[in-house]
């Protein structure tokens, strides 16, 4: 048995939202994904599916909640003021990146700014927000958490880092790791990823491109569904989620990915991630099971 | 000549996505007018955008674009980096939009282009981009047969109301605004404007409005709230308020918009029937906004 570690997709999009009903199966939000351990909830990035999350939260009851943002580029933040909890003062919200905590305030403020906004500023929001700068092999909410540095720049000015993050369970038996944002690239960032995923139970990888438009998008930062299949193969992974979808790809495009990628790498264990299912890692044997 | 309103994102505060809200849909606001000229023009860049212009670079006829800014809150313009005809170096994407002390949308429009933030290179916005300034009251021609007004609305900064006409027609865009009695004065120098006579002020703005949508053929209208729930300093007006409104301009059709996000298509339909009854006695036709819908006129 040991420790519980499971993942629910609240947001799977990568860019921008394309909610419609064409994408309703894997869903439409951008970047969320709760790590359910034995312990409190802990969120991954804040794209809007957190709004939806949000709305699990009933209003009474005072809610306990880490925060753990990959980078800051909008889809993995935008969400952040329409999260539910950030309007009850009796939240504790904790906001965590390898970012110095006064520049990650910094850097989450401008989703508060009166111009953007009805709101006037992080510090005013209602709830009890705190700001964290994560070091490798920090425990959060029972879980180890350590980080890498993905290929995620864009343009030659870009010197943004975007993180891949790795939970344990304190038994060592479980091992989760996400790299949302990752261009598989023949380099050695892909390499140390690749050693970082090492034989995890679930890894969890960038797929927004076929193999046909990453022709055209080379540097946007983004992996060709191939290529990221290839990386989960090579960890070692147990079982790959693909994620972050393009805002154009529907649901019938991501099935006929799904067949041709299966044919293609018959021996590898991989799914398009879906919104608000939960993929329980049990037994080294994982399981997804549906909820609303 | 003839004028289509085109709805692509209806939704209000954010961008949601639900099942039971897709009939109305989720997208946040974007509008667009559709006339014999080839040149595109948009209100707002919500998230209703981004099918579009994916179905405007596989289709292009012109590669002039005018976008109208009602506002610069995120709901109104949080898709328009990722408007896909600015990768495009051959167009011209000018913005028509207020400026507010607080900031300009030209500031705000590049912070949203920061690489720290920009899910896409930063490089890859390759169009001309133009930022036109117009004020509240103002009118101004876009190609030779449309004309724009605007109105201030009652609402944060300074957020503009939209009268396009074509033509024997009009299409007016009233979002996002609060009604403005007992002293709820939320746009950019309302409070100022209101001192020594607030009744006399209130009466004049809404005058105004009233005059700004006379005989319109089409207004779409915040009607956030239901008529039970309004929190006027909030910023949005409900289906009651909106229809007492478009009596007054005697506008032919009332259509319920910026959809609040918690609303189930059940909910939105229910606001729509609450004022059924009484827009059928007062002569105004009225209808819920839905992504994808459009109204021709002319
Ligand atoms: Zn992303
Ligand atoms: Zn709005
Ligand atoms: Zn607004
Ligand atoms: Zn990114």
């Amino acid at each position: 048995m040991g420790s519980r570690l499971a993942v629910k997709f609240w947001g799977t999009r990568g860019i921008i939202p394309s909610p419609r009903r064409s994408t309703s199966v894997h869903g439409g939000n951008t970047s969320c994904i709760e790590i359910l351990s034995d312990r409190e909830p802990t969120i991954v990035d804040a794209g809007f599916g957190i709004c939806h999350l949000g709305e699990t939260y009933p209003e009474a009851k005072p809610i306990d909640v880490n925060i753990i943002f990959t980078h800051m580029h909008w889809d993995h933040i935008h969400g952040l003021p329409f999260f539910n909890p950030i309007y009850f003062p009796a939240s504790n919200i904790r906001l965590y990146s390898p970012l110095p905590a006064n520049t990650l305030k910094q850097e989450l403020d401008i989703l508060f700014n009166g111009s953007y906004s009805p709101f006037d500023g992080i510090e005013n929001m209602p709830a009890n927000i705190s700001f964290h700068q994560l070091n490798n092999g920090d425990v959060i909410a029972g879980l180890d958490v350590s980080f890498i540095n993905l290929q995620h720049a864009l343009g030659p000015n870009d010197k943004n880092p975007c993180y891949g993050y790795k939970f344990k369970t304190a038994d060592g038996d479980k091992t989760l790791t996400i790299a949302t944002d990752h261009e598989a690239l023949p380099n050695k960032v892909n390499q140390q990823v690749l050693d970082f995923a090492k034989g995890a139970d679930l890894m969890i990888h960038d797929a927004q491109y076929t193999l046909d438009e990453y022709q055209t998008k080379k540097g946007w930062g983004h992996s060709a569904m191939e290529h990221a299949v290839e990386n989960i193969s090579n960890a070692e992974a147990k079982l790959g989620l693909l994620t972050h979808h393009d805002p154009h790809r529907n649901d019938d495009d991501l099935q006929k990915m799904f067949i041709k990628l299966k044919a293609q790498y018959p021996g590898v264990s991989f799914e398009f991630a879906k919104e608000r299912v939960i993929y329980e890692i049990s037994h080294n044997n994982l399981q997804s099971k549906k909820t609303g | 000549m003839s004028l289509t309103l085109c709805l692509h994102g209806v939704r209000g505060s954010r961008p949601t996505d639900r099942l039971d809200q897709m009939d109305f849909g989720c997208n946040s606001t974007c509008i667009e007018f559709k006339t014999e000229n080839n040149f595109y023009l948009i209100l707002d860049g919500g998230t209703g955008l981004i099918p579009r212009g994916r179905e405007i670079v596989q289709n292009q006829k012109s590669t002039e674009f005018n976008f109208i800014i009602t506002h610069t809150h995120w709901d109104h313009i949080l898709a328009l980096p990722y408007f896909e005809p600015l990768q495009d170096s051959k167009n011209t994407v000018t913005f028509y939009s207020s400026k507010p002390v607080r900031a300009t949308f030209e500031s705000l429009f590049n912070r949203m282009l920061k690489e720290r933030n920009l899910a896409i290179p930063v490089e890859q916005i390759k169009a001309k981009i133009n930022f036109k300034t117009v004020k509240s009251g103002e009118e101004f021609k876009i190609g030779n047969d449309i004309s724009i007004s605007t109105y201030q609305l009652n609402h944060q900064g300074i957020t503009l109301g939209y009268r396009v006409r074509h033509g024997n027609h009009s299409a007016c865009v009233i979002t996002d605004n609060a009604p403005i009695d007992n002293g709820n004065y939320m746009g950019e120098g309302m409070a100022a404007a209101a001192k020594g006579n607030p009744k006399a002020f209130e009466s004049k703005f809404r005058q105004g409005l009233v005059k700004f949508l006379a005989n319109a053929d089409t207004v779409v209208y915040d009607t956030h709230f239901a008529n039970d729930n309004l929190k006027a300093d909030w910023g949005h007006s409900t289906p009651a308020l909106a229809l007492d409104v478009c009596y007054e301009a005697r506008v032919k059709r009332l259509v319920i918009f910026h959809h609040a996000p918690e609303d189930s298509d059940h909910d939105v339909r229910a606001k729509l029937d609450s004022i059924k009854d009484r827009a059928k006695k007062l002569g105004v036709e009225v209808d819920a906004a839905t992504e994808g819908k459009e109204w021709v006129h002319g």
